[in-house]
C-alpha cells in the first residue's frame, strides 16, 4: 500500500493565504487576520486527518476471472472507514457504494480500459489506486498492488489436448460435427487435412459475470462531491472575505449578507433542482450591486474591486451548479482565475504588505490549474474549444453593463457619503463627535480629531489679487494626536528687514493674536523657491485684532538660513507612531534625496488616500496618523500634513506645521480669504533652507487612474464578449421558462434535458391530468410560436 | 393539403385494429416508410413483425413481398436474374422478389453477406444493376428487415456500414395484457378488413415531410448529440453524417404524422433511439440495451432547445 497526499487546486489557495493571513495580521496589528489564519489550518488539518482515517479503512483485493477465454481482471475496492461528509467522495462514482468493482477484459488492456484514476502499469505489476478528496482540499491517493493478475504477460489462449495435434500449424481446431453452422469452420485447415475443421471456441456461460455499472468518466462531479466542493469553496470565500475586510477591501457587513444568501439560495436551488426562487435572486443581485457600487463610490482603491467582484462571482457560480450541465461554473471559475491574475498589479501597488501580490499571483496561478483540471473532468476530457469557455451566461449581462457603465460614469459622478456601516464591536471606528479646530491666527493646539472650518465667513484681504496664500502660524511639536504651540517659537517681527515692498493686509475677524502674512503659492513637483516675505516668520499681534484692522506689510528677502536652522523640535522623530516609521520607510525605499523622498511620499499618499472633509475621528486610543494612513483612508489638509510632516522627521528631514489660508476669493483689487480658506501644509529644511511642501491633493479631480482605466478596458471586454456571445432569446421562450418555473414551484423537476412532452407526462403521472391537459395545450402554443417556419407556408 | 396531414394519423389507426402494438412505435414505423428509409426490426419471432408490414403495404394500397432469408440464399434469387431466351437467342430479365413496393427481408441476419451486400446495395441506390445492366426498383420502396436478437447461431450479422443504411431500428416488444387479450379474443389480428388509401399516398407524404420545417436551434441540438457520440470515450464508432441525416429526416417525418409543419424537440428526442441505436459501436461488446442507456444519457445531458 502506498499512500500519497496532495493539496487540491483550492487547498494550496488556503495553505498560501495562511501564512499571510498570520504575517499580515502581525504586520497591521489586527488580531482578527490571525484568527482566520487559525480557523484555516484548523480546517485544512481537519479535512487531512479525516482524509486519511477513511482511507486507512480502503482494502484493495484483486481477483481474477477467465470467462470466454479471456481474462478478467478485477479490482475489488472496500471502504469500511469513516464515510460522511468528512469521508470519501470517490473521483468516479458515489460515496454510497462503497465497493466498486472494476473490469479489464485483458491484462495488456488494462491502461487503456480503466482510467488512469483506477490502475496503472509499473514495469509488470499492477497498481490498483484510489482517491479521496476529504472537503475539496486535499487530494489523497491510496495505491495496492493487484495480486492475481500480470500486467503485459498475455495470458496463453487454453489448448484443449483432444484437440490439437503437435506440428500442426493451427491452433484449437477441432472436427465439424454434422449439424453444426459453417461459421466457425477453419477453412485453411479443413483443406490442409482434407477434413472440415471448426476452431474451437470456449462456451458461453449462461450468466456472464460483468458488472451492471460499466465504468465511464462522470461528466460532472456526484451531488457529494459537489457538496464538499461547495462547502469547501464557502468557507475559502468566507476566509477571503474577512481577509479583504481586514485590509479594508472589501465592505464587511454587505459582503457577509450576500454570502449568507448565497449560502440559503445554494442549499434551497440544490433542493428544489433548480434555480433559487426569484426574491433570493433579487436580494443577491441587490447585495451584489450595492457592494459593487459601494466599492466604486467610496473605495480609495479600485484595483481592490477586482478580488471582491471575483468572490462574489464565484458566489454566484455557486447558484448555478445545482444544474450537472451547467457550464456557468466553469466558466465563472475561469474568469475568477482571470481577475485574480488582473488584480496582482493593483494590489502589489496599494498594498503595503509586501509578497502579498505574489501570493495571490500564485493562488491565482493555482485557481487556473483547478479550473483547467475541473473543465478537462467536468466534461468528459474532451477538448473543449476556447469559445465554448469564453462564452458568458447571460445572467452577467446585467453585471457587465452596469461595472462597464459605473466604470465610466464614475469620474463625473459626485461622491456620495454613505452613512456609516454598523460596525458591531469588529472594527472601533466611530465617529468621535468633533470640535471646530481653530482658524489659523487664533493660537491654539490643532487637534488631527477635531473638525475643519468650513464656515465661509470673511477673515482678511490683501490688497493684491497675485496672492494665493497666507501664512499664519508654525507648529513644531506633536504628540497625542495634536500640534503643540512652541513655546520656543521665535516671534519675528516686522521691522529690520530689508523693505522691498508694500501690501496692505486687512484683518476683517476680531480677536486674531498672529498676522497671517503672503507666501507664494508652491505645487508639488515643481517646487520653486518661495519668494517674498520669509518662509519661518510669524507677525504677531499683541493686543488682538479688531475687525477692519489694516497691516502695511513690506516683504523682505528669505530669512538668513543660519538664523533658522531647525530646532530640537523640528528634528525629533520620538514621537512619529511606530507604524507610521514603517510606511514612510516602505514607501521612501530607494530615493536618492530628501526632496525626492518627500515628493514620493506625498505621490504614494495622494494615490492611496481620499481627500475628504467629513473623514472619520482616529478611535480613541489609536493615533489619527495611524488611522489616516491604514484605515481610513480619508483626511484632509491637517492629516496630510501631520502625516508627511512625520514620516518626514523619521527619514531625518526635520519638519513643521504651518496654517494659513490658501486659495481665496478675487475681489476687486485684492483677495479675500475666508474661514473656509483655512489650511494646512509642512516646511520641511531640505538643502540648507525651509522649504514649503503641500501634500494635500488638488480639489481638482485627480488624473484618470490606471485602475479605472483597467476595469474600463476589462469591463469594455467583458461588454464585447457578452455581446458576441449572448444567447438570443425567442420571445416565446420566454413564455416557456415563465411556465417551467410555475411548474418548479408546484415541485415539478423541470430539467433543461426534458422536453414538453416529457414534463407533461411527468405531471400525468403524479395525477395531475387537468394540469398536464392545460399546460399540454400552452405547450402547443410555445412551440408552434418558437419552431415553426417564421412565414406560414402553405403548409 | 389537409387530407394529407391527417390521412398519416388514419393509417396508424388502421395498423391498430390490425396489429398490437404501442400507437409511439407504430407512428415511428410510418414516419420511417414517409422518411424515406427502411426500417429494422429487431424483435423475437410471433410478435407481428410480418403482420405489421404486409398490413402497413395492404393499407397503403401497395404490392408486398415476403423473403425468408437462409444461408442458401442467393444475391440472384433476391435481384432477378436474365434467362437466356432460345427462340431469339437473347437474354430477358426476369425480376426477382425485389421488385415490389413494400418488401420484407425476414432474418437478413441468416443470409450469407453477400446477399446482404446486394440488398443492401438496392436499398441505398433504389436500383439493381445485372450483367452492366441497371432496372429501378418501383418508386416508394420500403423495405422491412427483421433480425431476431435472441439466438445467434449460424447467422451472420451485419456490418456497421450495412446496419447504417437502415433509417430507424425498433423492437415492438411483447404486447400489454389487456392488448394481449384482445388478440386472443379477436379483436386484433390478420382477419379484419382494412380500407386503403389513395394509391399514391405515401408519395405525397413523402414530399409533404420533406417541407417540414426545422428551426436552426435544433439542428445545433442534433449535431451537438451526434458530435458527443463521436467524442465519447466508450465508443469505438460514432454516429456517421448518415446518421445524423437519417434522423432529422425521422424526426421530420414523425412531425408530419403528428401533423405538425415544424419540428419540435420531441421529434428529435422520440426518434433518437430508432434512429441512432443501430448505428452505434460501443467498445467491448454492446448489446442494444447498452446501446440504448448511452443513447439515453446523452439525451438526459443536453439540453433541449428552448
Amino acid at each position: 500500500m502506498r499512500y500519497r497526499v496532495l493539496p487540491s487546486g483550492k487547498g494550496l489557495v488556503l495553505i498560501l493565504l495562511l501564512p499571510w493571513s498570520f504575517l499580515g495580521g502581525q504586520a497591521l496589528g489586527q488580531p482578527l487576520l490571525n484568527l482566520v489564519g487559525y480557523l484555516l489550518a484548523v480546517v485544512l488539518a481537519f479535512s487531512l486527518i479525516l482524509g486519511i482515517l477513511s482511507l486507512a479503512g480502503i482494502r484493495i483485493e484483486a481477483v481474477s476471472a477467465r470467462v470466454d477465454g479471456v481474462t478478467l481482471g478485477w479490482a475489488r475496492l472496500t471502504a469500511r472507514g469513516a464515510r460522511g461528509p468528512f469521508g470519501l467522495s470517490w473521483r468516479q462514482g458515489r460515496a454510497r457504494s462503497p465497493e466498486r468493482l472494476v473490469r479489464a477484459p485483458e491484462p495488456s488492456g488494462w491502461r487503456d480500459t480503466l482510467p488512469a484514476e483506477f490502475a496503472e502499469k509499473r514495469g509488470d505489476r499492477l497498481w490498483a489506486r484510489l482517491r479521496a478528496f476529504p472537503l475539496g482540499l486535499w487530494s489523497l491517493t491510496i495505491e495496492a498492488p493487484v495480486s492475481g493478475i500480470d500486467a503485459g504477460s498475455e495470458t496463453p489462449t487454453p489448448a484443449p489436448a483432444a484437440a490439437d495435434q503437435p506440428g500442426e500449424p493451427y491452433g484449437g481446431l477441432r472436427e465439424h460435427r454434422s449439424g453444426e453452422g459453417v461459421r466457425d469452420v477453419h477453412w485453411a485447415a479443413s483443406a490442409h487435412r482434407q477434413q472440415l475443421m471448426v476452431r474451437i471456441r470456449p462456451p458461453v456461460e449462461e450468466e456472464r459475470p460483468v458488472p451492471r455499472r460499466i465504468h465511464r468518466p462522470a461528466p460532472f462531479d456526484p451531488p457529494e462531491r459537489r457538496a464538499l466542493l461547495h462547502a469547501a469553496t464557502g468557507m475559502a470565500a468566507l476566509a477571503a472575505i474577512a481577509f479583504l475586510a481586514q485590509l479594508g477591501a472589501l465592505p464587511l457587513w454587505p459582503a457577509i449578507g450576500t454570502f449568507l444568501l448565497m449560502v440559503v439560495g445554494t442549499r434551497v436551488s440544490l433542493r428544489r433542482a433548480g434555480p433559487p426562487p426569484w426574491p433570493l435572486l433579487v436580494g443577491l443581485y441587490a447585495g451584489i450591486f450595492a457592494t459593487l457600487g459601494w466599492f466604486l463610490f467610496t473605495s480609495r482603491q479600485p484595483g481592490a474591486l477586482i478580488p471582491a467582484m471575483a468572490i462574489l462571482l464565484a458566489m454566484v457560480s455557486s447558484l448555478f451548479a445545482w444544474d450537472l450541465r451547467s457550464r456557468q461554473y466553469l466558466r465563472a471559475q475561469q474568469l475568477i482565475a482571470l481577475l485574480m491574475v488582473a488584480v496582482f498589479p493593483a494590489f502589489q501597488k496599494g498594498m503595503d504588505t509586501p509578497g502579498l501580490g505574489l501570493a495571490l499571483l500564485v493562488s491565482a496561478i493555482a485557481l487556473i490549474l483547478a479550473a483547467w483540471a475541473e473543465s478537462r473532468h467536468a466534461l468528459g476530457a474532451r477538448e473543449v474549444p476556447v469559445r465554448e469557455l469564453l462564452a458568458l451566461p447571460p445572467a452577467w449581462i446585467p453585471l457587465a453593463v452596469i461595472g462597464l457603465g459605473m466604470a465610466l460614469l464614475h469620474p463625473l459622478l459626485p461622491a456620495v457619503p454613505l452613512p456609516p456601516l454598523p460596525t458591531f464591536g469588529f472594527r472601533a471606528g466611530t465617529e468621535a463627535p468633533r470640535e471646530s479646530a481653530n482658524l489659523p491666527g487664533e493660537p491654539g493646539t490643532i487637534r488631527l480629531n477635531a473638525r475643519w472650518i468650513t464656515e465661509p465667513d470673511p477673515v482678511l484681504r490683501v490688497a493684491s489679487p497675485r496672492v494665493t496664500r497666507m501664512r499664519a502660524e508654525v507648529f513644531e511639536r506633536y504628540g497625542w494626536g495634536q500640534w503643540w504651540p512652541s513655546e520656543s517659537a521665535r516671534w519675528v517681527g516686522l521691522a529690520g528687514s530689508r523693505a522691498t515692498g508694500h501690501l496692505l493686509v486687512t484683518l476683517l475677524r476680531p480677536g486674531m493674536r498672529i498676522l497671517p502674512v503672503p507666501e507664494t503659492a508652491v505645487g508639488v513637483g515643481t517646487l520653486p523657491r518661495s519668494v517674498g516675505l520669509g518662509t519661518a516668520w510669524v507677525a504677531t499681534l499683541s493686543p488682538p485684532s479688531r475687525a477692519g484692522d489694516t497691516f502695511v506689510l513690506e516683504a523682505a528677502s528669505p530669512p538668513d538660513p543660519l538664523t533658522d536652522r531647525p530646532t530640537a523640535f523640528e528634528r525629533d522623530a520620538g514621537t512619529v507612531p511606530l507604524r507610521v516609521r514603517a510606511i514612510a520607510r516602505s514607501w521612501a525605499q530607494g530615493q536618492p534625496t530628501a526632496r525626492k523622498a518627500l515628493v514620493a511620499l506625498i505621490e504614494r499618499m495622494r494615490h492611496d488616500t481620499r481627500y475628504d472633509l467629513a473623514a472619520p475621528a482616529a478611535p480613541p486610543g489609536q493615533d489619527p496618523t495611524v488611522y489616516f494612513l491604514t484605515e481610513s483612508h480619508r483626511g484632509f489638509c491637517v492629516h496630510y500634513a501631520t502625516s508627511l510632516a512625520l514620516m518626514g522627521r523619521t527619514l531625518g528631514v526635520p519638519t513643521r506645521l504651518v496654517t494659513g489660508y490658501a486659495g481665496g476669493v478675487r475681489r476687486a483689487g485684492g483677495t479675500e480669504f475666508r474661514a473656509s480658506d483655512a489650511h494646512a501644509w509642512v516646511e520641511a529644511f531640505v538643502d540648507g533652507h525651509w522649504e514649503p511642501f503641500d501634500p494635500t491633493p488638488p480639489a481638482a479631480p485627480p488624473a484618470f487612474p490606471w485602475e479605472r482605466g483597467a476595469i474600463a478596458v476589462l469591463g469594455g471586454l467583458g461588454g464585447l464578449a457578452v455581446w458576441r456571445f449572448r444567447r438570443r432569446r425567442h420571445p416565446a421562450t420566454l413564455e416557456f421558462d415563465r411556465l417551467a418555473r410555475r411548474l418548479r414551484r408546484m415541485g415539478v423537476p423541470v430539467s433543461p434535458a426534458m422536453t414538453t412532452r416529457e414534463i407533461v407526462s411527468l405531471l400525468a403521472e403524479r395525477g395531475l391530468e387537468l394540469k398536464a391537459a392545460e399546460v399540454a395545450d400552452r405547450f402547443r402554443a410555445y412551440e408552434e410560436a418558437r419552431f415553426a417556419a417564421p412565414t406560414r407556408s402553405a403548409m | 393539403m389537409q387530407r394529407v396531414q391527417t390521412e398519416p394519423a388514419r393509417l396508424i389507426e388502421v395498423l391498430r385494429r390490425v396489429v398490437v402494438a404501442p400507437p409511439e412505435v407504430l407512428g415511428l414505423v410510418v414516419a420511417t416508410a414517409i422518411a424515406p428509409g427502411h426500417l429494422l426490426l429487431e424483435d423475437v419471432p410471433g410478435v407481428g413483425k410480418t403482420l405489421l408490414a404486409k398490413t402497413l403495404a395492404a393499407a397503403l394500397g401497395l404490392g408486398f413481398r415476403r423473403i425468408q432469408f437462409s444461408p442458401d440464399l442467393l444475391p440472384g434469387d433476391l435481384t432477378g436474374i436474365k434467362v437466356y431466351l432460345p427462340n431469339d437467342g437473347s437474354f430477358r430479365f426476369v425480376p426477382g422478389p425485389i421488385f415490389t413496393p413494400v418488401l420484407l427481408a425476414d432474418e437478413i441476419n441468416r443470409a450469407t453477406p453477400r446477399t446482404q451486400a446486394g440488398l443492401l446495395e438496392a436499398m441505398e441506390e433504389a436500383q439493381v444493376s445485372i450483367d452492366g445492366e441497371t432496372f429501378s426498383l418501383p418508386d416508394p420502396f420500403f423495405v422491412v428487415a427483421t433480425q431476431n436478437p435472441a439466438t445467434f447461431d449460424a447467422t451472420y450479422p451485419l456490418p456497421e456500414a450495412q446496419l447504417d443504411r437502415f433509417t430507424a431500428s425498433l423492437t415492438l416488444g411483447y404486447p400489454s395484457y389487456d392488448d394481449e387479450k384482445a388478440l386472443l379474443e379477436g379483436r386484433h389480428g390478420e382477419g379484419i378488413p382494412i380500407s386503403p388509401l389513395p394509391p399514391d399516398s405515401l408519395g405525397e407524404w413523402r414530399t409533404a415531410a420533406r417541407a417540414v420545417h426545422v428551426d436552426p436551434s435544433l439542428r445545433d441540438y442534433l449535431l451537438a448529440i451526434v458530435r458527443m457520440s463521436r467524442q465519447w470515450p466508450d465508443v469505438r464508432l460514432g454516429i456517421s453524417p448518415r446518421g445524423a441525416l437519417a434522423w432529422q429526416s425521422l424526426a421530420r417525418a414523425r412531425a408530419f404524422v403528428e401533423g405538425r409543419g415544424f419540428l419540435v424537440p420531441d421529434d428529435l428526442k422520440q426518434t433518437a433511439l430508432p434512429a441512432l441505436a443501430h448505428r452505434l459501436l460501443l467498445e467491448g461488446d454492446s448489446p442494444r440495451d447498452r446501446r440504448e442507456a448511452v443513447l439515453r444519457d446523452w439525451l438526459e445531458r443536453t439540453p433541449v432547445p428552448r
